[in-house]
């Protein structure tokens, strides 16, 4: 039962995912039926799941929403911004019930009471009370269907017709009605008597109407008024241009003539939205993503998947040596083909694992359109490079410090309308998401162009927090940079949204740990931009192999600084940082890993340092030798070891045999407690 | 291999110094040949360390540690049970470092008699009952009570602050 309630979940959180995002297209297009019909289908489908598993409190409550968009995609209305932000609210509430499908909380429930009797009024004014969801009048001339007339007026035969007796003033109530169109044929020699109108009108206020506005016609006019379509053809610019072109050429089109012409149009139409539905949800969704297809894979099945193609990496590394052993000709061939081929499995085995950045983009939507509510700025939030990949355990620790940041940017960047239009900006703020690759590394952009920050502030406060000192000398950069530290919050004024005590320390603290770095650039006035580096997977690191006597370890290369071989005894006072050691003109304190790692044999007369980056300080790392440089395959070493703090990992090396990964942060952290 | 009726069940013999004892083949994945056993600093004193099985990382813990015996360099013969060690996170393997694998024997459940009260009580905790075979008498080890315990113990308490910390710890924990 727990692994269908985990299925259950999963798939639940999926259509609620779904869903939200189809909400938040619907906001911006809230005529497409297309998305109504979606956002139907998802809540039709969830309901059906929640039942199934028997969770009747999610079955219930999504069948009561399924049923204020089954009466909006009937009665055909426009979705109001209420229900929009009722519906966002009731997806939260549903994501957190799907969360605890069986027990949920008391906090809960009292909430689930009220969003039921939110949902009841709903109901009730969609039911009563059309207009209340409908819009903005101009919204709905617009978008709603009316029938097309053809009216035909001709004098009576025999009759002439001066221009001062022409029926303007017909036109301009018809025009009352709705949208017109007015063909005025002229006969094309006088005293010919093939004077006539021919006039297009969409209303809905029905035949008898226009008949009303002829009644009074003079005498000497004939009128025939024909019912065309059920819809508004002046808005097929085919029709409207069909009909130019004849009044051009000086043709009058027979009724029968603009009849058939109708018909064919209308089936046109009908053939194309025929297509649309056959390419289903495709075509609605094709607005915002292009639709791929996916396979849900467990997670443990990729990662066996990947311990096979490491494996096959070393047992690659082993044949290797022995065709270089044994120098056959067809042997190294069929080597170097097998080499090809195990390359191209690893890196599509490991591109498994790596997800576009854009399926965060419904979170940071979502948040932007809340926050912008909530703060009453007006934003447009912008996402370039959504398909740039990343690996699926670094997106999921990534969401919440670009979260983070998104709100930063929301509140304390971005200016309100009133401010920005003083500033001779756009009133509307813009945020942009950016990600691209460079090199092996994957940089993510926040831009903002709001008020950017006065490092003058930033280095007031950091002296107010003692961060700094009134006798440092810094950097633009590193004044702005201050921000990352612990303890700084740059709200000078608490605001609900962001500066909670939690600030952009976390972020550079989460970015550190995912082996990423992150800088801000801010041009007073014109905006800040926050860049973020980040290692492509956390499964590969590049790195340096070293030995201490038969053991080797891995010191991941983005940490390191210089190595220096120095005489063994020299490290001998150590006990944990050595601070007497002085190399090249610095002070260097040092760890003796051999101390570390309780190696008992005789240590070699030189060993190398290599020195590390630690907070900006440069820490060394005592080792026998530097075995080589290479990118390894970072194994985690399993839960049994997770208490485990100073290694990342395991990686296997081509003999098969293991070398640990040092987290070096983590060592030295530990060693200056 | 030989399956367990509810009658019998078959049983991985294995020695540590003088005595016999046996896993339930139904919670062993492999025996392996010992390889190089990498030690990982500062971890409990049971665990041996790690091998490499077929492209991951094996935990591998010693049994004589576990019962309370000294420990010794392992041989020739020393061997490495790969167990099926089911916790709330789902299963894992580990490896349990023995002196030597001896046999595979089916044993017929009546044969089976209650564990011996108390003589050394470490070992007694995992022993869930006694066989007597030729002149010997077999101990026959809950493997996933031997295991289970105070590493995940250990697992649980290490896991709050890791998923808040840790980099890839908690990574490869969540997956």
């Amino acid at each position: 039962m727990k692994e269908y309630q985990s299925k259950f979940q999963a798939d639940a959180l999926d259509l609620l995912a779904e869903i939200e995002q189809t909400l938040l297209s619907l906001e911006q297009s809230p005529k497409d039926n297309l998305l109504i019909e979606e956002i139907f289908r998802a809540m039709h489908t969830l309901k059906g799941a929640a039942n199934m598993f028997d969770f009747r409190l999610i079955g219930t409550f999504t069948h009561q929403l399924e049923n204020v968009y089954d009466a909006i995609r009937t009665k055909t209305k426009l979705v109001s911004p209420e229900v929009l932000n009722f519906t966002l609210n009731a997806v939260d509430h549903l994501k957190k019930l799907v969360e605890q499908p069986a027990d949920p909380s008391k906090a809960l429930r009292q909430q689930h009471s009220i969003l039921e009797q939110g949902m009841a009024q709903l109901q009730q004014q969609l039911n009563e009370n059309d207009v209340t969801l409908i819009t903005q009048g101009d919204q709905l001339v617009e978008n709603t269907v009316f029938p097309t007339y053809y009216i035909l007026m001709r004098p009576l035969e025999g009759v002439h017709i001066s221009a001062q007796e022409e029926p303007a003033y017909l036109f301009e109530q018809l025009e009352e009605l709705g949208a017109c169109k007015f063909i005025t044929h002229h006969p094309a020699k006088a005293n010919d008597d093939s004077l006539h109108w021919d006039m297009f009108v969409s209303t809905d206020q029905g035949q008898d109407t226009i008949e009303g506005i002829f009644l009074f016609v003079d005498d000497k006019f004939v009128v025939d008024i024909h019912f065309l379509a059920e819809t508004n053809l002046l808005q097929e610019e085919a029709f409207v241009k069909k009909l130019e072109d004849a009044a051009q050429q000086g043709i009058s089109l027979k009724l029968e003539q603009i009849q058939s012409y109708v018909n064919d149009l209308l089936t046109i139409n009908r053939e194309q939205a025929d297509q649309q539905l056959d390419t289903g949800t495709a075509s609605s969704k094709a607005s915002s993503t292009l639709v791929e297809e996916f396979l849900k894979v467990p997670r443990a099945k990729v990662n066996e998947m990947m311990d096979w193609v490491s494996e096959l990496l070393t047992m690659q590394a082993a044949l290797q040596t022995i065709t270089r052993r044994h120098n056959i000709a067809e042997l190294a061939a069929v080597m170097e083909k097998v080499e090809l081929i195990s390359q191209g499995l690893r890196s599509s085995v490991f591109s498994i694992r790596l997800v576009p950045l854009k399926t965060l983009h419904v979170r940071f939507s979502r948040l932007v359109r809340d926050l912008g509510k909530q703060l009453g700025k007006e934003v447009d939030f912008r996402m370039e490079g959504g398909e740039t990949e990343l690996d699926k355990a670094i997106i999921d620790q990534l969401a919440d410090p670009l979260l983070h940041i998104l709100r930063n940017s929301m509140d304390h960047g971005l200016e309100t309308a009133e401010e920005r239009i003083a500033a001779g900006k756009k009133s509307k703020g813009t945020i942009l998401l950016k990600s691209f690759y460079q090199g092996s590394k994957v940089v993510v952009q926040i831009t903002d162009d709001g008020k950017g920050i006065n490092p003058d502030k930033i280095r007031q406060k950091a002296l107010e927090k003692e961060l700094i000192t009134s006798t440092d000398v810094l950097s633009e950069e590193e004044v702005l940079n201050l921000i990352f530290r612990p303890g700084f919050s740059t709200a000078s004024q608490v605001s609900d949204v962001s500066g909670r005590g939690v600030g952009m320390d976390v972020v550079k603290q989460k970015v550190t740990e995912l082996r990423g770095e992150v800088k801000l650039l801010s041009v007073l006035g014109s905006g800040t931009t926050l860049t973020i580096k980040l290692p492509l997977t956390l499964s590969i690191v590049e790195g340096l192999l070293v030995r201490i006597d038969n053991q080797h370890l891995v010191i991941p290369l983005d940490a390191i600084s210089h190595c220096y071989r120095v005489p063994y005894h020299a490290l001998q006072k150590a006990e944990r940082f050595n601070t007497a050691l002085v190399i090249e003109d610095e002070q260097l304190s040092c760890i003796n890993l051999r101390q570390h790692f309780h190696v008992k044999a005789a240590p070699p007369e030189q060993v190398l340092i290599v020195s590390v980056f630690y907070q900006n300080e440069k820490k060394g790392l005592a080792v026998d030798a530097v075995v080589g440089h290479q990118q390894f395959v970072l194994k985690p070493l399993g839960e049994f070891y997770s208490q485990q703090e100073f290694l990342s990992g395991a990686t296997i090396l081509g003999d098969g045999t293991l070398a640990l990964v040092l987290d070096p942060e983590r060592l030295l952290a530990h060693y200056s407690l | 291999m030989q399956v367990a009726t509810k009658e019998s069940q078959t049983f991985l013999m294995f020695t540590l110094g003088e005595e016999t004892f046996a896993f339930s083949v139904s919670k062993v994945r492999e025996v392996l040949e010992l390889s190089r056993i990498t030690p990982v600093p500062e971890s409990p004193p049971a665990m041996e360390g790690i091998v490499n099985l077929r492209g991951s990382i094996l935990p591998v813990v010693s049994i004589r540690s576990k019962f309370g015996m000294e420990k010794i360099e392992p041989t020739r013969r020393s061997r490495i049970i790969v167990l099926d060690i089911h916790t709330e996170q789902g299963s894992l393997a580990l490896g349990a470092l023995v002196d030597a694998v001896t046999d595979v024997a089916e044993i017929s459940l009546a044969d089976i008699l209650p564990p011996p009260d108390g003589n050394d009580l470490k070992k007694a905790e995992y022993i869930v009952g006694v066989v007597r075979k030729d002149e010997e008498f077999i101990l026959l080890v809950d493997g996933e009570k031997v295991f289970s315990q105070e590493e995940t113990v250990a697992l649980s308490s290490s896991l709050k602050p890791s998923e808040a910390t840790s980099s890839l710890a908690s990574v490869t924990l969540n997956e």
